[in-house]
């Protein structure tokens, strides 16, 4: 991977962003491209036995959050609060947190197979912890205004 | 760190694991004994051992938080059988017990073959010690390797007072290891390496710790028996299960496949003799039956068949279960506790190594090659 990624302050575009994630998942598939816009899906399962996920990410420059990752299949359960297992309200998968230091978030000047990809695939090993024993495990923030005690673990 | 049926199966067997605080308890209480007979009995060169599962190293917890654990310690003097009567070795190594301030006040009513202690407090041992002479090669042990003859023992019986009744213990420890010879050997060098000791060095009771394919099918298959018969009569003894599963055991080095191995080959280590009986002998005593029950009590024969017909049901098509669907699918088996704590402990390493995670190209974690994943904080919002 070439190094250069991360010492600009390059901008990724769309296309570059999807030429990367097929590079790096290549039974990815792209099921719309426009300007500064794509889906792609892709079918995932993070651990050997676990049951395959089929995953959407959609790309839209030009919104606050241009990156969103969805799992279409299987249904996810969900509990009272999807807070709880870290997702958006519209079901999106909430992987970074938007306080934190610039290296521990996605920002445009990232590439999104480096990023959201690994942690999108980390939430679903911790989703079926979660599944299995009921607690999740993957830590976490809630927003403050909701949940002033959570601490970041 | 892979995430497969099998990693899965050998957290469970360490969750059904006695715990390593409670282990070196164990230890230090059967050695603390065995101090205290070798000091009494030093002229007659004692022997003092673990025998059962704490020396075959597949010891496993009690379904009931509070119930005991059983230790077996064999204490072997060298004197010869026609110089001393069994009830007067009986009797004297009880009297021993009996003179330290500490036993005498555990010593429970004197047992069948043994002295047994109570460790009442927080420890929650009972410790079966067996007195026993060397046996002098009376008995035609064919077939059995001379380095297991002369492990044999003589011990005593209540119901046959003035009669020898061989055993061994020992050997029977040396034909289990031999079953799992190579696949312990490379878990022993690894052990070693860890510790960074030579394989030589390593300590007994370490050894009797390590967690071979084995012994950790053997744990599983014990849980699930012991969980069927929790309120019920007449359950597959221990020696019938470990025998049998030693047998059938190939040498697998995956858990998943040793124990569906051993479940597939179990029944074969059930022999009928010319009497038409039941026997599964003990290979290294041929005098030995542990079936002999069996013959007058057909409901341990009719229980044992069903527990292996249920545990064959219940394992061998593993493999397809989810990682999500094992509490589910294994609690009612195995219980729910050591089956989440097993998911648990998967976390737990997983974090460990989170960072030198890699997550391969259809998003497996944990893969060799693959993309790093950097450190992140999962969110949530109302938005």
């Amino acid at each position: 991977m070439a190094k250069w990624i991360n010492a600009s302050r390059h901008k990724f575009t769309a296309a570059e962003q999807l030429a990367s994630l097929n590079h790096y998942f290549p039974s990815g598939r792209m099921i719309a491209l426009r300007r500064d816009y794509f889906e792609w899906t892709i079918q995932m399962h993070p651990t050997e036995i676990s049951q395959e996920y089929r995953m959407l990410l959609r790309y839209s420059g030009s919104e606050s959050r241009p990156a969103k990752i969805y799992v279409l299949e299987p249904k996810i359960q969900e509990p009272k609060s999807i807070l709880d297992i870290h997702m958006f309200s519209d079901k999106s998968l909430c992987l970074y947190y938007p306080s934190d230091d610039a290296s521990k978030k996605w920002s445009k000047e990232k590439l999104i197979s480096q990023t959201l990809m690994p942690w999108a695939a980390e939430w679903l090993f911790y989703y079926e912890v979660w599944l299995a024993t009921g607690n999740w495990e993957g830590g976490g923030v809630h927003p403050v205004s909701r949940n002033k005690d959570l601490p970041k673990e | 760190m892979e995430i497969n049926t099998s990693a899965v199966l050998n957290n469970i067997a360490d969750e059904l694991d006695i715990a390593d605080s409670l282990y070196e308890k164990a230890v230090k209480s059967y050695e603390a004994v065995g101090k205290w007979l070798d000091s009494q009995a030093q002229r007659f060169k004692p022997d003092i051992y673990p025998q059962g599962s704490f020396r075959l190293g597949t010891v496993v917890k009690p379904i009931t938080e509070n119930d005991h654990y059983d230790i077996d310690l064999v204490c072997t003097l060298n004197i010869a059988s026609n110089v001393i009567k069994p009830k007067d070795l009986k009797a004297m190594v009880g009297n021993w017990l009996g003179q330290h301030e500490t036993y005498k006040k555990m010593m429970q009513p004197e047992g069948r073959r043994c002295w047994t202690l109570d460790y009442a407090d927080s420890a929650r041992f009972h410790m079966d010690i067996l007195p026993a002479i060397p046996e002098a090669g009376y008995l035609p042990f064919i077939g059995v390797s001379d380095e297991w003859r002369k492990t044999s023992i003589n011990i005593t019986d209540r119901t046959h007072i003035n009669d020898w009744l061989p055993s061994n213990p020992k050997g029977y420890a040396l034909w289990f290891e031999s079953r799992q010879a190579s696949v312990y050997r490379s878990l022993l060098e690894k052990y070693a390496m860890l510790k960074n000791a030579k394989v030589e060095d390593v300590p007994a009771v370490s050894k009797y710790r390590i967690k071979t394919p084995l012994r950790q099918a053997i744990k599983i298959l014990k849980r699930h028996r012991d969980i069927r018969f929790k309120d019920k009569d007449g359950k597959p003894i221990s020696m019938i299960l470990t025998t049998l599963a030693a047998t059938a055991y190939n040498g697998e080095a995956d858990l998943y496949q040793a124990l569906q191995g051993i479940l597939s080959r179990m029944h074969a280590g059930i022999h009928i003799d010319k009497f038409g009986r039941d026997v599964i002998g003990n290979p290294v005593n041929p005098t030995e039956n542990f079936a002999d029950k069996w013959a007058e009590s057909p409901e341990l024969k009719t229980n044992f068949y069903e527990w292996l017909k249920q545990a064959r049901q219940d394992f061998q098509q593993l493999g397809l279960v989810k990682f999500h669907e094992f509490p589910s699918r294994l609690e009612n088996q195995l219980g729910k506790k050591p089956v989440t704590a097993a998911i648990q402990r998967i976390t737990e390493t997983f974090k460990e190594n989170r960072s030198s995670l890699k997550v391969g190209a259809a998003g497996v974690l944990g893969v060799s090659a693959g993309i790093s994943a950097p450190a992140h904080t999962f969110y949530g919002e109302m938005d």
